[in-house]
């Protein structure tokens, strides 16, 4: 089943005498409980693809179809209401805000979809077995570590059980350890609820817990490849493939 | 050195946050500024030899102490916690304890300093505008505008005190801080020390107690003293109330989670500003107390003097007429095209020793079928019989006074009897005791003791409002008249039986001598209104940046606009809401006590009418505001 289809992706920054091109004509299927990264240098129009597959960007040219809705169709309030239930998002610099608990962060989504307190509770002992963070749902985001913080953002994310989680550099402000624990994390929403994921990064080491890599390149697609074999081996095939079209690579 | 440089870039990338914190003291020192200069006013300052204004003063002085000690380290704290984080930065970059210390200074005192001088020429501006807008507008002229040495000191010495109370209390706390907490500052929820509703309990009570004993002691010796001392008390009672009262609030929700939930982003977000909030919270109320009592004062003096007025002068002119001077014919030069009504009234006019006091008393000898045409009372006297008419509205009634007249004080004449003693002010003010007889007593009398025939003249004009110039000129002929004239009788002086009683003149007596006070009273409340609006302003606007990050991830992660817009009016309701009814409130509680001054608040119920047509007025006021900020603030955050 297709999860989501993007057609012809186009986007031009700017007016006409200021113009930036972003992305010239991305095509890209992805089916439900895919597993995709999506990596290129700098600039390359990674965040702006991923802004427009969630529609909080506007293409200037193309289409994007989610779970059979195409995005066009909606507008303001609608599309909002379209993001909180169908689709889950995770930041670089994790975005929970302050003035609430761990437990309040996570089911913010469910709380404005007004679901029992019951279904909510439940969910979010659920999601915090789940992701390790169970001992710190009362916890404010300034007191736990920047790896948990992540993880909430992800138990937000799927709090409403959303097809799809989008996530731009999810692991950009961790260490090692903690982007281990968040991809373990991904891997875990992909294997257990058949959530398709698509993520950016620069890390080729996050990178190598997806299914299949996509790099991007100007704007468009470069090359693709598909992870066959266990985890080093597709890490390996990455760093080749990164080296291969001249992009920078990331120490591990 | 290149790491001051680097300081230096900081403070350019990071201006507006400087800017802010500036404008906040520079506002703190113009309004203070601005109360300096009615307090130290030269047409103020002459008056407070006469005690009231002085009390007058004192509340809105208190207030105002009130507002800059929060106003101040309020703006320092937010200023300081945006800096913490930065210091830490510093001190990681191994920057001593010292050096951060000597930066703090420095720049605290550099904005000090400009905020100062900016807020001096801000607060001298806005003087001279006010005393100008008071004049145009409410047509108060008692005062006129003065600067002097002592409005500047006076302003400077409290703001600087203030200031330093509070720079020297962040420096204590950073330096105290370690490092992880202080790069965390930003994030971190405020809350308040003390945290226990029995405190608040005890704020209740402070407050009551202080306005139960302002009500047992104001009307008593040294009434004024103790006003300023329970004002002091109310405050401190309201400022535990408020923010124990809002945690307690604040928590109960919190811990009902249906209802929490409903609420969430307001309700956490209001908690985590907490003490921000409250010190807004008691700001604001304070202010609004103010601006409500002192415009419920000022409409009671206004109507209270103009009525007056009108009540001592059922005629817009009177004069009585006698040989020797005929102001008739000066009232016609003048007046001539104004008159509308032209009363006149044969009386015989002597003097009779008071029983008691010892002084002359003038009396009005009037025969009752004259009285009855000019009062429309129809009156009939037998011979021997008289009516003493006292042309007074007594607050008593009669039988506490003592009239007693020995009618007529004639050798060889028998007392007549006395038919009723009628209490009214139908008259002007030409001695106060009409006698009145029946035509034949009132001819066969009038030989036989010594007095002066004449004429009383009751007079309406038009317009006696736009008729300034005339009437002036009218009066000065009398007085010319009056100079030096010997007195027809014996121990009352010719100016005073010959004197020209005017509306137009006691209003603009009445005017002179209430002016100040009004003056003072309006520029106050004016003030205090203003000064509300600016710190919600400044509360809600503020922290627009990060408010706005935040609903844009919110929006992100699926925040709808109405939704948006809820929680926006939800926060916004009690920082508008709560203020105002509680100063509202309060302000009531002293207006009664207050009133106990002119006779308690049940013998004026017209008080409570003003006190509810300025909290009406205040409201509606506040309501509209209220609208244009949320407005502004939805379109701020989209
Ligand atoms: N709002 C914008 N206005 C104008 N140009 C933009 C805007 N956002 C991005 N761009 C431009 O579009 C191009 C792609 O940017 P994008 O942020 O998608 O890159 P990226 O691949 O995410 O880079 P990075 O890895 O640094 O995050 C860049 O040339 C960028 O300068
Ligand atoms: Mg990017």
């Amino acid at each position: 089943m297709v999860m989501l289809e993007a057609s012809q992706l186009t986007k031009v920054y700017g007016n006409e005498e200021t113009a930036t091109p972003a992305l010239n004509g991305v095509n890209l299927s992805v089916e439900k409980g895919d597993f995709i990264a999506i990596m290129g240098p700098s600039g390359s129009g990674k965040s702006t693809l991923l802004n427009i597959l969630s529609g909080l960007d506007q293409p200037t040219s193309g289409k994007v179809t989610i779970a059979g809705e195409p995005l066009e169709n909606l507008k303001g309030d609608d599309l909002a209401l379209f993001r909180r239930r169908k689709l889950g998002f995770v930041f670089q610099d994790f975005n929970l805000l302050d003035s609430l608990t761990v437990k309040e962060n996570i089911i913010l989504p469910m709380i404005l979809e007004k679901k029992e307190l019951g279904e909510m509770e439940e969910k979010v002992q659920e999601l915090g077995g789940l992701f390790g963070i169970g001992s710190i749902l009362n916890s404010y985001p300034y007191q736990v570590s920047g790896g948990q913080q992540q993880r909430t953002a992800v138990s937000r994310a799927m709090v409403n059980e959303p097809g799809i989680i989008l996530a731009d550099e999810p692991t950009g402000n961790l260490d090692s350890m903690s982007s281990e624990s968040i991809m373990e994390c991904f891997e875990k929403v992909v294997r257990e609820m058949e959530t398709t994921v698509i993520l950016v990064t620069h890390d080729v080491f996050a990178a190598s817990y997806a299914r299949e890599v996509v790099f991007l390149k100007d704007g468009s697609i470069h090359s693709t490849i598909q992870r066959s074999g266990d985890r080093e081996t597709f890490l390996r095939q990455i760093l080749d493939a990164q080296r291969a079209f001249g992009g920078r690579t990331h120490a591990l | 050195m290149p790491f001051n440089r680097i300081v230096w870039k900081m403070v350019k990338a990071d201006f507006r946050k400087y800017l802010f914190y500036f404008s906040c003291n520079t506002l703190a020192v113009a309004l203070f500024f601005l109360y300096a200069s009615i307090f130290y006013n030269a047409d103020v300052d002459r008056e407070k030899q006469f005690e009231s204004i002085n009390y007058t003063l004192a509340v809105p002085g208190i207030a105002l102490i009130v507002f800059i000690v929060f106003f101040v380290s309020q703006a320092h704290q937010l200023f300081i916690k945006r800096r913490k984080a930065e210091f830490g930065l510093f001190r990681t970059l191994g920057m001593t304890n010292r050096d951060v210390s000597r930066l703090l200074v420095l720049e605290n005192l550099f904005v000090g300093i400009l905020s100062i001088v900016a807020g001096l020429l801000a607060g001298v501006l806005f003087s001279r505008m006010f005393f100008y807008l008071m004049s145009k507008i409410l047509g108060i002229e008692a005062v006129s505008f003065g600067l002097n040495s002592q409005m500047f000191s006076a302003t400077i010495y409290a703001y600087a005190a203030v200031f330093t109370v509070a720079v020297c209390t962040s420096l204590y706390q950073i330096l105290k801080k370690n490092l992880v907490d202080s790069l965390k500052s930003d994030r971190t929820a405020e809350h308040i020390a003390l945290q226990s509703p029995l405190l608040g309990w005890i704020g209740v009570t402070v407050l009551a107690g202080s306005i139960i004993g302002l009500y047992v002691t104001y009307t008593g010796p040294n009434g004024g003293d103790y006003l300023i001392l329970w004002t002091i008390f109310a405050f401190c009672g309201l400022y535990f109330c408020l923010s124990q009262f809002s945690d307690v609030v604040l928590q109960a929700i919190k811990r009902d989670e249906k209802l929490f939930y409903k609420h969430i982003l307001s309700v956490s977000s209001l908690d985590y500003k907490f003490r921000q909030l409250t010190s807004t919270l008691m700001l604001i109320t304070v202010m609004i107390m103010i601006t409500v009592l002192y415009g419920t004062m000022i409409l009671y003096t206004y109507q209270d003097a103009a009525q007056k007025v009108e009540d001592d002068h059922p005629y817009d002119l009177a004069f009585l007429e006698a040989d020797g001077n005929n102001p008739q014919e000066l009232l016609q030069e003048v007046l001539g095209n104004e008159v509308q009504t032209h009363d006149r009234l044969p009386v015989f006019t002597f003097a009779q020793q008071d029983p008691i006091a010892g002084w002359m008393n003038t009396y009005h000898l009037v025969s009752v079928e004259e009285y009855s045409r000019l009062t429309g009372d129809s009156v009939q006297l037998e011979d021997d019989e008289y009516v003493h008419h006292i042309n007074q509205q007594l607050s008593d009634p009669l039988e506490n006074y003592d009239f007693t007249i020995t009618f007529p004080d004639i050798e060889g004449i028998e007392p007549y009897q006395l038919a009723e003693t009628i209490t009214e002010q139908d008259f002007n003010q030409l001695g106060s005791e009409f006698i009145l007889v029946n035509q034949q007593e009132y001819d066969e009398l009038k030989g036989k003791r010594k007095g002066i025939e004449g004429t009383l003249h009751y007079v309406n004009l038009n317009d006696w409002e736009s008729s300034y110039d005339p009437i002036t000129n009218l009066e000065r002929s009398f007085d010319l008249t009056n100079k030096g004239n010997p007195s027809p009788i014996d121990g009352v002086r010719h100016e005073q039986l010959f004197h020209l009683s005017s509306k137009m003149e006691a209003s603009v007596i009445n005017e002179q001598t209430n002016g100040i006070s009004f003056f003072v009273t309006a520029f106050l409340s004016v003030l205090f209104l203003i000064g509300s609006f600016v710190i919600l302003y400044l509360n809600l606007f503020s922290g627009i940046e990060k408010e706005k990050r935040k609903f844009e991830h919110l929006h992100r992660i699926g925040l709808t606009t109405p939704e948006m817009k809820k929680a926006i009016t939800t926060e916004l309701i009690p920082i508008f809401f709560i203020p105002s009814i509680t100063g509202i409130t309060v302000a009531l509680l002293f207006i009664i006590a207050i009133s106990t001054d002119i006779g308690g608040i049940l013998q004026n119920p017209e008080v409570i009418t003003y006190f509810l047509i300025i909290a009406l007025l205040y409201q509606s006021i506040q309501l509209v505001f209220y609208l244009y900020a949320r407005k502004r603030m939805v379109t701020e955050l989209m």
